[in-house]
Order: C-alpha cells, then structure tokens, then sequence
C-alpha cells in the first residue's frame, strides 16, 4: 500500500489526537465496589411485604440479566420457572465458564460499564469477584436453611453468597468404546496402557481443577510426576464446557474423561445414552455460589431471581437435572477447590499454576 | 461501459455553472467523512498497539511502557508451536485453495466441461452456509470417534480421515475458499487473449507445453495476487481453526487471541494484544505484496480491444469426468448440511444400525433455548444498519474519491482500506478496549457491533462501489448539470440508478457477512446483545449438541432461501455478489 507522506501525516494526526482524547476519557471509576441507594435497599429489604414489595419494583425495571457457568437446560428451566411467577421481568443470560465470567465482569467493572444484576458461578470464581468488591451483601428468608459451611459472609458477617447446588467431576465412559474391565477406580488406573489415546479433557478451568485434584491428592512432586505420565498417554484436549465434553462422550466421540460432571452425565443417562459415571476420589465438588451485584442495574429483579434459585421450588429443578444441594451425601470423598485456601489471592496464585502445568503437559 | 479515468469538471465551469456544491461544502463532506472513517478505524487499532507495550494494567489502566508483552510472548513455550501451526496450516489452505480453485476456473473458463452449473452451485453454498456450520457438520461426519461416515469407509478401505487433524482443517478451509478464488480467476481466465496458445498451437507445441509457457506466465501475475489475498485470509481464518483445530491440539494466533483473554480470572489484555498487533503487522506486509502485484499484473494486458473469445478446449469423453469430479465437490459443501439436518430429526444417526428414532425434541428445544428470537432479530438488525451504513459511507467516500479535486481525498481510501489487515478478532479486541475506555454507552448496545462490521467490511463496500462509479463517464454528471441539475440531484437522479446494481451487490455483501460472523460478535457480545452467531458457538460450547443442530438447520435453511433469492436478483438485475 502505498501512501503519500502527507496523507500519512493527516492520519498520524487525527489518531494520535482521538486516541490521546479516548484515553484521557479512559479510567472512569476502576471500581467495583460501591452499591447504589436503590441495590442497597432491594438486598436488604425486610419487610414484611418484601415480596410484592420486590415484584412491584421488578416489574417496573423490567429485566434482569444473569451471569452463570450454568450449562445446559436448566438455566431455561429456571428462566421458565421464574417467568411463570413474574412474567414481566424478562431474563438476559451471559452463560460462560468461570474464566469468562469473571474476566467479563473484571473488565465490565473496571470500565464501570457492569451488565450483570445476579450472579450463579462456581465458588472458587465467586470468591475472585467477591474479593474485588464486585458483590453485594443480601439478605433472604430462604438464606437460613443453607449451612454456614457453604455461605459466603464478608468481614461483618453478612452474607455475600450462598452455595445453593453441587455438580461433582469425575471419571465418565462410553459403554461401548470403554469395557468394564479398563474403567479406572482410582488415579493410577488412568495410566493403564487399555485406556491410551481414549481419555480427553476440556481447557476449562474444569480441566485446570483437575490438575489441582492431582497436587492436592498426592502431593506436589508425586502429583507432577504423576502427570507427566499421564501426558504420555495422549489426551484429548477439547475447547468445550465440561457439559459438551458429556456429550460428546455419550454419541462416541470421545471415549472417555475424568473431567465429567455427575448431572451430565445423569442427564445423558436418562436419555438412554451409553455413558457411565464413576467416582474416583476424591471427586473435585465443583459447588456453585448465587448471589448479587453491588451495581446490579436492575437489583429488586435481580434479588428476586436469586430466591428463586436458593428457593424450595428452584431447589426441585436443580434436582430434576441432577444438580444435589451442596450439603448432601452423595456417599463418595470430595474436594471443595478453594477451600484450602485462605484468600482468594492464595487461590488464583495456585490456579495459575495449576493451569500452567496443564498447558504444559498436554500442549 | 468503458472504464475511465476519474475526471471532473473544469473548475472555471463549475464556477461559472454554478451547479456543484461549493468548493467548501466538497472540503466539509470531505472532512466529515474522513472524521468518522478514522474515528471508526483508527483509536481501536492504535489503542490497542498501545495496550500491548503497556502490560500490567487494567482495561482502563495502562501500565508501565515496555516491550514484556511481547518478551514473554516469544519466550513463551507454546509461542512457537502456535506459530508453526499458524504457518502450516496458512500455506496448507492457501495452496490448496489456489490449486482447486484455479482448476475450477480453469475448467469452467477454458473447457467444455460437463455441468458447469455445478461449480456456480459450490459458489452458491459456500456463500450461503456459515463456516460454523460447515465445521460442525463436517464433525458429524468425519469427528475422530464418532463421524458417522468413517465407519463405513474405514471397513471399505481399512481407513478413514479425520477432520480434527491439520491435513483435516486444511482441506475444509481450502474447500470453502476456493469458489472465491475461482471468482477472481475464471474473468481473467476467460479474458486472456487465446491468441497466443493458438498461434503456438498451430505452430506445433504441445498442449501442456502451452500451458507451461504460454498460458502459465501470461496468468502468473493474476494467480499470484490472488495467492496473496487467500494467504491474507488464512492468517485471518477463525472458525474452523477453532471448532475443527483446538481438538486436535492445533492452535493459531487468532484463536489464541480468544482464548488468551479466557485463560485466567483477570484477562490478559496485553498479550491478546501483543498478538494482535504481530498479525496486522505481517498482513501488512502481505496486502503491500498484494498491492505489487495488481500493480505488476496490469503490465500483462490480458485484455485487449480485440473482439475474441477464449477457445475452450474439446476434453472428449473426459469432460463428463470433470463434470463427476465437480459434482464431488459439491457434495463436499452439502454432505456436512445434510448430516446435521439428518442428525437433528434423528439424533441416534450413526451409534448403532439404522436411523434411529425420529423426535422434533431438538427444534422444541431450541423454540425454549433462551433468548432465541432475540437473537435473530438482533442479528437481522445490526446486519442490516451495518450493511446501510457501510454502503453509505463508502458511497460518499467513493465519490469523493473519483468525482472530487478535494486535497488529500486518496487518505479515505487508505484509512478504509486499514481494516484489510485487522482479523476480525483483532477488530473485536481493539474494540472492545476502545468502548469500555470511552465514557459514552455503547458498550452493551448493538451499535459497537455495528460499528465494528462497518469498519470491518468498509475496504469489501469500497471494491463494490469505486471501480464501478469510476466506469461512470463523468460525461453523463456534466450533460446533466450543463441540463440544470445541482449536485445532488446528478447525485440522485444519475448516478444512484447507474450505481444501484453495485450498491445492492455492497448492501448484501456486508448484510451475509455481518449476519453470520462470530469473530468479531465473540468478543463484543453481551447479556443484552445476542446475535445468532454467537448464540450457535454458546449451544456448541455449552454442550446442547442437539440444539445446535436443530437451529444450525433451522439457519441453514433460510441462508439458502435468503442467498438464492439474492443470487436470483443478482441474474435479474445485473449485478455481481
């Protein structure tokens, strides 16, 4: 392309001069923090006409957008079950994993330009954005049936969060491409000759947990010695959620994975899909936290939807897509992620390290 | 028509006329024009060259001045192998994309093939059906453990391909670009001068030897500038390297560009970028090379004021063979369409014997998935405000360009033509780094996606619109204003009816691409912004694989009763898609 000096001159000029304008105009709040009058009273209204008083201020907002890691059907179940109450109030979702997520809402708050009224995502996600301010303290009659174990509180004690279903990742076959012989109990058995250039795995950070499993469960140079084997054995790496991986599991695409989620693969099995899911322990709980943001554009909807999702009748449609509250036994030894971890801080520091040795050992 | 060389009214006439718009209203359209050209295209790109030399900030914070973006990025271990399939796979496409493509032109141009049909049949799917459709498709038929082709050839022949391998993405690439270089190369093609390879004939050589040294050179400029623009968008390529490449461990620099902004909780805008501004500079290099060779082509004269027709070979019996090849071809752009409608109704297609059972679960399935409608709609509107604005703007730029003496007016072409070298992740990324920076709210709303497809698809707007208002004699604007019209009348009255065949070609160039494009509606989409594309790479993703088909189908469907309807008008009325 050939430009003159003169016309390259002009165009220096105007885009240095328009983009000097936008980054002056750049930096507005870099905030997350700071919830508005009118979040602050939704999220802690207690009144005893809290719930018309809520409808009647949903109604008039009239949306409310949800950010989940929710994958699959039951985030249309829900939606549909929420409309059923409040047909007024129409439901935006923005469904990604955890590293969407969050770096949506990181770069939406930074920017002060945040969509998001409610949040549904994964605990070791929700905590990152509760750490840097994103969240909001709420208070809901149902909250009380949840275990302390599993509520999230800031410094004061108040709530910030509540786990309010559970989705367990392990080990999930084909029946037809995997014989009951070569199905693995326990770690070691991933690396049987049997089950080579048959295993896969998404890049999600349901993949990255999975090398935070190995380092938890066997130690730090047991654990990388151990994966170095298992690089050899020919993963499948896959740019999926663990929900697609499920899937393709199920038409026999993908043999086999120990990054399956037990509703998933629940699910599939309704459906009368040749799938199978085994525990090997301990199974990565992947437990998933609702609650609010501090800049929610629509907060009476927005708290609205998150007792829906902690209600009884939210509770039946988790249950109906295989998604158990966080508190119960479901009879196998499981491993909460971030619960080893202190701060958020310690977490992500772990997380990308973890997700470093991943790339590593099956890039 | 003959083309012309832009000219335009002596100014002592239009003065004394009085009939144009003043020399300041020309300057003011001008520089409004040049304004929102290099507000659209200018602040993302250098905004994000900015980002990528000040690592260690936020979205609305620069950090500290320095080149370690690009340090770790080199050093990086994986840095090398994403080059290196970035580079396989861009000269596996290119050259095989040039070699079927110039077969079919060649064929189509220059032989009595049978079923020449088949080949305009070819260009007509590969412009209707999206690439993310194409790919998923071509998953359910060839995907590594459950394509439902492969199991009936591996026992007829003992083996069967992959599509999630690197020959596997190159091949289907390769595929669906080569009706476009067929497009560019069946006119020059048709138009070379047979005189020489009949001269040369007569005088004894051999078919082939005609090829090689008469056919070959007078071509070669022609071939090699097209080369050069499908290396161009090999680099820029996103959907099959992502659907059909991340499976098999193949990583390119523009899916790493997604990914790398999804790999961790805080996204890393300094590397994305740092990527981005290595592909603008090496498609920089690769347009300039372009632009050389148009340049050089146009000294071998193919076309001459000689009245001939190209002499197309007798193939004998062997031109129903040609026919058969192209009908295999064909079946390569509808096989994948098919499987996926198949799989739709019957969703147990290729795990056991038969079809399976029948259900209309998937199509009840996608009338429930959440906000479906609102993506269409959403779609259909920022594909036509984008296709709207892109042709106005590059209507009035064009103009400007050839019917003006205003100082300076080539810098529009060049500030329009900037996005050539910016794939469209990187135009979403530069983007999205502008709007959330800039205080006024269009972050969220579907006017930064309409602002992107326009920049985006303004340099294609200008290749419909320039060279077509340059075979305007400016003969016919100057009878009309010596007749007593103003400007804009001319403006109306001639040169708009005389344009409109290549205004329409423009309009739905930008309205299919805007439509189904998932580079740039990737990184941009929000809560409040669903569009189709995006909607399919969510239902892919999140693993609602029976959804995807049912809607892909669904897509499929009205892609090609939208895209015949349109190639039927463009037979109609005359003008080129």
């Amino acid at each position: 392309m050939h430009i003159h000096l003169r016309t390259a001159t002009v165009i220096s000029v105007i885009s240095v001069a328009l983009t000097s304008l936008l980054t002056a105009c750049g930096g507005s709040n870099g905030e997350a923090g700071g919830e508005t009058n009118a979040a602050a009273t939704a999220f802690t209204y207690t009144g005893s006409d809290r719930d018309t008083y809520l409808a009647d201020c949903a109604k008039k907002e009239g949306s409310v957008t949800w950010y989940t890691s929710l994958a699959g059907g039951v985030i249309d179940d829900m939606i549909k079950a929420f409309n059923e109450k409040y047909p007024d109030v129409k439901v935006k979702t923005f469904r990604g994993d955890e590293s969407d997520i969050t770096s949506r809402v990181v770069q939406e708050s930074q920017a002060d330009r945040l969509q998001g009224d409610i949040l549904e995502l994964s605990s070791d996600a929700y905590r990152e954005l509760a750490d840097i301010g994103a969240l909001a303290t709420f208070t809901s009659p149902v909250t009380a049936k949840y275990s302390e174990r599993f509520t999230l509180k800031n410094d004061e004690g108040k709530i910030l969060g509540i786990g309010d279903r559970a989705s367990y990742v392990s080990f999930a076959y084909n029946t037809n491409k995997v014989p009951d012989a070569d199905v693995p109990k326990t770690l070691d058995d991933l690396l049987k000759p049997a089950l080579k250039g048959k295993l896969a795995l998404t890049d999600s950070t349901t993949g990255v947990r999975f090398i935070g499993n190995v380092l938890t469960t066997l130690g730090e140079d047991a654990g990388k010695a151990y994966l170095k084997k298992l690089g050899e054995q020919n993963i499948r790496i896959e740019s999926v959620s663990g929900s697609a991986l499920a899937g393709l599991i199920a038409k026999g695409e993908v043999a086999s994975s120990p990054g399956i989620f037990r509703n998933h693969a629940q699910q599939l099995i309704k459906d009368n899909s040749p799938i199978k899911w085994v525990a090997i322990e301990p199974v990565t709980a992947n437990v998933g936290y609702a609650g609010v943001f501090a800049k929610a554009p629509h907060p009476c909807a927005a708290m609205l939807l998150t007792d829906m999702l902690l209600s009884e009748d939210g509770g039946k449609i988790y249950e109906k897509k295989q998604y158990p509250r966080p508190d119960e036994d479901l009879g196998f030894k499981s491993w909460v992620p971030d619960e080893t971890y202190k701060t958020a801080k310690d977490y992500e520091k772990a997380f990308t390290t973890w997700q470093e040795l991943f790339e590593k050992t099956f890039s | 028509m003959t083309a012309t060389a832009p000219t335009t009214l002596p100014r002592a006439r239009a003065t004394r006329t009085g009939f144009t718009l003043p020399r300041f209203g020309s300057n003011a359209s001008f520089f409004v024009i040049v304004v929102v050209a290099a507000m659209l295209v200018l602040p993302p790109l250098v905004l994000m060259i900015w980002t990528s030399f000040t690592p260690g900030g936020s979205v609305t914070e620069s950090g500290a001045i320095s080149l370690g973006a690009y340090r770790d990025l080199v050093a990086s271990d994986s840095f090398k192998d994403v080059a290196w399939d970035t580079a396989v796979f861009t000269v596996g496409a290119s050259v095989l994309a040039l070699a079927l493509g110039s077969a079919m032109a060649w064929f189509v141009a220059r032989t009595n093939m049978a079923g020449k049909g088949l080949v305009y049949a070819c260009v007509f799917f590969s412009f209707a059906i999206p690439g993310m459709i194409e790919a998923t498709g071509w998953i359910l038929l060839f995907g590594k453990g459950a394509g439902i082709a492969r199991g009936p050839i591996e026992d007829l022949i003992g083996w069967a391909p992959v599509v999630q391998s690197m020959p596997g993405i190159i091949i289907i690439q390769a595929w669906s670009w080569a009706p476009m270089v067929f497009l560019l190369l069946v006119g020059p093609f048709r138009a070379m001068d047979a005189s020489l390879e009949e001269s040369a004939l007569t005088s004894g050589a051999r078919r082939s030897t005609v090829l090689r040294r008469i056919s070959g050179p007078l071509l070669a400029p022609s071939i090699f500038a097209v080369l050069i623009l499908v290396v161009v968008r090999a680099v820029q390529a996103f959907e099959i390297p992502l659907f059909l490449g991340s499976s098999a461990g193949i990583r390119t620099f523009t899916t790493e560009i997604y990914s790398s902004l999804r790999k961790s909780f805080r996204p890393d805008y300094a590397t994305a970028a740092a990527f981005g501004t290595m592909l603008v500079v090496v498609l920089s290099l690769g347009l300039y090379l372009y632009h050389r060779a148009t340049k050089l082509g146009s000294r071998f004269a193919t076309v001459t004021g000689k009245a001939f027709r190209a002499r197309e070979a007798d193939l004998g019996h062997w031109r129903w063979v040609a026919g058969g090849v192209t009908f295999l071809i064909l079946l390569g752009y509808v096989a994948p369409v098919l499987a996926m409608v198949m799989t739709s109704f019957w969703p147990q297609l290729g795990q056991g014997d038969g079809l399976g059972e029948f259900t209309m679960k998937n199509y009840e399935q996608v009338a429930d998935y959440r906000g479906i409608w609102d993506g269409v709609t959403n779609s259909l509107y920022v594909g036509v405000v984008s296709a709207t604005w892109a042709t106005l703007l590059c209507l009035v730029a064009a103009y400007i360009i050839v019917r003006t003496k205003v100082r300076g007016r080539q810098s529009l072409d060049h500030i329009l033509s900037v996005p050539m070298v910016i794939p469209g992740t990187v135009l979403g990324l530069a983007f999205l780094i502008t709007f959330l920076r800039v205080p006024i709210g269009i972050y969220g709303t579907l006017w930064i996606l309409v602002f992107a497809f326009v920049a985006h698809y303004a340099p294609y707007s200008m290749r419909y619109l320039q060279p077509a208002l340059l075979q305007i004699s400016p003969d016919i604007d100057d009878s009309s204003r010596v007749a007593g019209a103003g400007t804009l009348t001319v403006f109306r009255r001639i040169l708009f009816p005389l344009l409109m065949p290549a205004i329409i070609g423009s309009w739905l160039y930008v309205f299919f691409h805007a439509f189904r494009d998932v580079s740039i509606a990737s990184m941009l989409y929000t809560a409040a912004t669903p569009v189709v594309a995006t909607q399919l790479l969510d239902m892919w993703k999140d693993g609602t694989a029976g959804a995807l088909s049912a809607y892909g189908s669904m897509l499929s469907g009205a892609s090609i009763v939208i895209g015949g309807l349109a190639f039927w008008l463009a037979k109609r009325f005359g003008f080129k898609l």
